[in-house]
């Protein structure tokens, strides 16, 4: 074979981002895929994309409900920063977040490695024991807490009291309100528990064996192989935490809100931001400054969860990563 | 996502957020179109309103009755201000919407529900058959936006039992004098601690709070635009029930044990003992009557300082809601509803089944005088015997009822309602003095005022 017969493919030119695109439409998966999609994105475009639209040009005007918006520039985004109720419920909101999500979290985390533990015929019977109660409706959760809290006679204060201790009143004193709120949250740590057992049954077994080999104890291995093998998912149940307690809403506002009887008894401590909201666009009329308020949550919740990613980067493990 | 809550349910959830069930089909004529004067046909879809018991039931087939052509969907439970914005923003409101009587100015304010004066003009509801007082709750710059139906007024519910166990009579109870209320309060007041066996006074706070600035002298609305809540008598009124809350353990730790009781059962706190006074709403002693009739208790009406009765009365109204389909048909419901003659139909229902049960009937007590006096006057018996203490209990609620208080209606009333129950929650909790909760209250319902205004 000569030096001629060599040929040297040429350089297919590099395509273009359209062309890459017409190119794959030409393939009939990619239009299934997107006709499998169009239900979600519909649905993403009409009540999702569509209403947060709005809502952010609802925040810019003065809206009744009933009648025309009318535009008033950044006043309610101003109203915001000067409410003083804003800053109560912001406090609550956020007080609530950083207690709830890493005791939760741990509590969850816990459970999860007693489960791994379970084997046998008993093993499915504690799964699902542990996670019925995030089946229960949250307005039922809110309804049952206000009995399981009562300082009088609820079954908190009687479990108390066989330690000795008199417990407080903690749907009824501002003082306490908030503690019972955390309180109740723990209910609904089910799914969480789901999802971090399922990232410790991934967990391979030679790597614990050769912690073994290498002397590390029960501690030292969760703590050098288990919590690394799932960080990843202790990750992702922080950030999905920590945006669900930052719109907190159901529960509270069932125990506090809900009904002429039970809005007698709430206090400022039980003000969350998501009920603030709820209060101005619903009871007061306020949907332009409501919407406002909806924005500032928005706001706060991206940048949390971005320093939240960030911050991952370098805590989390991903297996196949380089680092 | 935490944004949509509001947009979405500003304008997509009014999508589906629709109530309205006036189908605009062929029966129903004119009434279907909206004028007044038509025979009423269709069907009308009502939000806010119940059917609990036969007061409520024997109404509506009193309407379905007298027009058997109409199809009357009952949306059954309590009204929901996220449901009914909606559908009303939406343009598919439900015909007819029953409302608390403290909302109607700020709904009738923001156009929400539709002036009444046409449905009153041309459908023959005689406004004068409605207490005068119960009309200003529902009436508004001139004209009227509601249909009012019940009364609700405070009276003072004895335990006998109790007095007599704290060697007190009823003509020791006196809520109007801080030092007699004062010293009641302590004497029939049992707990351990924190954990009580029984309140010895229970002024239903905050849920009557306003009504002790009425029984004071110094009712906290002087008219549509002028609130009181940092008025120095209203702070007084505050300090003094703070102080009564304050005699009998702490208004956190009272409420507590108000939470435990069962106040509709049979193990209702006059069954159980477990409060010796309580004021209450008149509509308790029927409940009473029918789940405990051999309690021993005294009703009085509340007398203010001067000895002269003093009451406050809150109602329920149906509204139409703006751009409802149907209002001719709606219109006829409301005066239906409300009507004389239906109310005694209820009124005779209720004496059938409580003569059933061996039971007293107590009365119906309704913002129409006529029908008030047609269920008194011909249909009441009074109770004799064991029953005699239900009659005594009749009377002190019709004295009582006489001349009662009733709070302007205003465009504010739900942020009025909001600061000064949370103003009380914080002076009777303790977390705030009531000068300074008192003047951020009066604070917000003002600048609440402006916003409307502007």
């Amino acid at each position: 074979m000569s030096a001629a017969d060599v040929r040297v493919p040429l350089a297919a030119p590099p395509m273009t981002r359209r062309r890459r695109w017409q190119a794959a439409w030409r393939r009939p998966e990619t239009r299934w895929a997107y006709l499998f999609l169009l239900p979600w994105i519909l649905g993403f475009l009409v009540f999702t994309a569509g209403p947060m639209l709005a809502s952010l040009v609802l925040s810019f005007t003065d809206y009744d409900v009933i009648n025309p918006a009318t535009y008033v520039g950044g006043e309610n985004y101003q109203r915001m920063v000067e409410d003083p109720e804003v800053r109560t419920a912001l406090f609550n909101t956020v007080l609530y977040t950083v207690i709830h999500v890493p005791l939760s979290i741990a509590i969850a985390l816990a459970l999860a490695v007693l489960l791994n533990q379970i084997g046998g015929r008993f093993a499915g019977f504690f799964r699902t024991v542990f996670y019925l109660p995030a089946m229960t409706p949250t307005v039922a959760v809110g309804v049952l807490f206000l009995l399981l809290l009562n300082g009088q006679n609820g079954l908190v204060n009687a479990l108390l009291r066989l330690f000795g201790i008199n417990g407080p009143a903690w749907t009824t004193d501002p003082d306490w309100v908030r503690w019972g709120i955390i309180i109740m949250s723990l209910w609904t740590i089910g799914g969480t528990i789901v999802i971090l057992f399922a990232a410790l049954k991934n967990v391979p077994n030679d790597l614990y064996e050769a912690a073994r080999i290498d002397g590390a104890g029960a501690w030292r291995q969760f703590r050098e192989v288990t919590v690394p093998m799932i960080s990843g998912s202790l990750f992702f149940v922080t950030i999905v935490n920590t945006i669900a307690s930052l719109q907190m809403f159901t529960e509270v506002y069932t125990m506090f809100y809900g009904n002429a009887q039970s809005e007698l008894q709430a206090s400022d401590s039980a003000l969350f931001y998501v009920i603030y909201l709820f209060q101005q666009g619903f009871q007061f009329l306020e949907m332009g400054y409501a919407s406002a308020l909806a924005w500032g949550l928005f706001a706060i919740v991206l940048i949390v969860t971005l320093v939240q990613v960030k911050l991952g980067d370098r805590f989390v493990y991903y297996e196949g990563d380089d680092r | 996502m935490p944004v949509a809550i509001a947009g979405a349910a500003a304008l997509t959830l009014t999508a589906c957020g629709g109530v309205g069930g006036g189908d605009s089909g062929d029966d129903g004529g004119d009434a279907q179109s909206g004028g007044m004067s038509a025979e009423p046909g269709g069907s009308i879809t009502t939000i806010g309103f119940a059917l609990p018991d036969e007061i409520a039931t024997v109404r509506v087939e009193a309407f379905e009755e007298t027009y058997p052509d109409v199809e009357v969907n009952i949306n059954e439970g309590g009204f929901d201000e996220q449901q009914f914005l909606s559908s009303v923003a939406s343009g598919n409101p439900s015909e007819l919407v029953y409302i608390p009587g403290d909302q109607v100015g700020a709904f009738a304010a923001r156009g929400a529900i539709q002036p009444l004066d046409e449905c009153v003009e041309q459908r023959d509801i005689d406004l004068e058959q409605y207490r005068p007082n119960v009309l200003d709750l529902v009436q508004y710059e001139g004209s009227t936006y509601a249909i009012p139906e019940f009364y609700n007024t405070p009276v003072l519910i004895l335990n006998n039992t109790v007095l007599a166990e704290a060697g007190l009579t009823p003509e020791d109870i006196d809520i109007a004098d801080q030092e007699s209320l004062l010293a009641a309060a302590e004497a029939m007041t049992v707990r351990n601690g924190s954990t009580y066996e029984r309140i010895g006074v229970h002024l239903r706070l905050p849920d009557i709070t306003p009504f002790y600035g009425v029984l004071d002298g110094n009712p906290w609305v002087a008219a549509a635009d002028d609130f009181l809540l940092d008025d120095p008598a209203t702070v007084a009124t505050m300090e003094r029930l703070k102080a009564v809350q304050d005699a009998q353990g702490g208004h956190v730790a009272l409420k507590d044990f108000e939470n435990t009781w069962d106040l509709f059962g049979e193990g209702n706190p006059f069954a159980q003992n477990q409060v010796g006074a309580m004021v209450i709403e008149q509509w308790y002693v029927n409940v009473l009557a029918n789940t405990s009739p051999d309690v021993d208790i005294t009703v009085l009406p509340i007398a203010d300082a001067s000895g002269d009765t003093v009451t406050w009365a809150t109602s329920n109204a149906w509204a139409i809601p703006d751009e409802a389909d149907n209002t001719a048909t709606a219109c006829e419901f409301m005066k239906i509803m409300t009507a004389p003659d239906t109310w005694a139909a209820a009124a005779e229902e209720r004496i059938q089944l409580r003569d059933a049960e061996g039971k007293a009937f107590t009365g119906i007590y309704t913002a129409n005088e006529a029908a008030d006096d047609k269920v008194f006057g011909e249909l009441y018996t009074p109770g004799t015997g064991e029953n005699q203490k239900w009659d005594d209990a009749v009377q002190a609620v019709l004295e009582a009822q006489a001349d009662a208080w009733v709070m302007p209606a205003n465009a504010v009333g739900a942020q009025f309602k909001d600061a000064w129950l949370e103003a009380t929650n914080r002076i009777l909790t303790g977390e705030q003095d009531a000068a300074s909760a008192l003047a951020e209250a009066q604070d917000k319902v003002e600048q609440a005022l402006a916003d409307v205004g502007s």
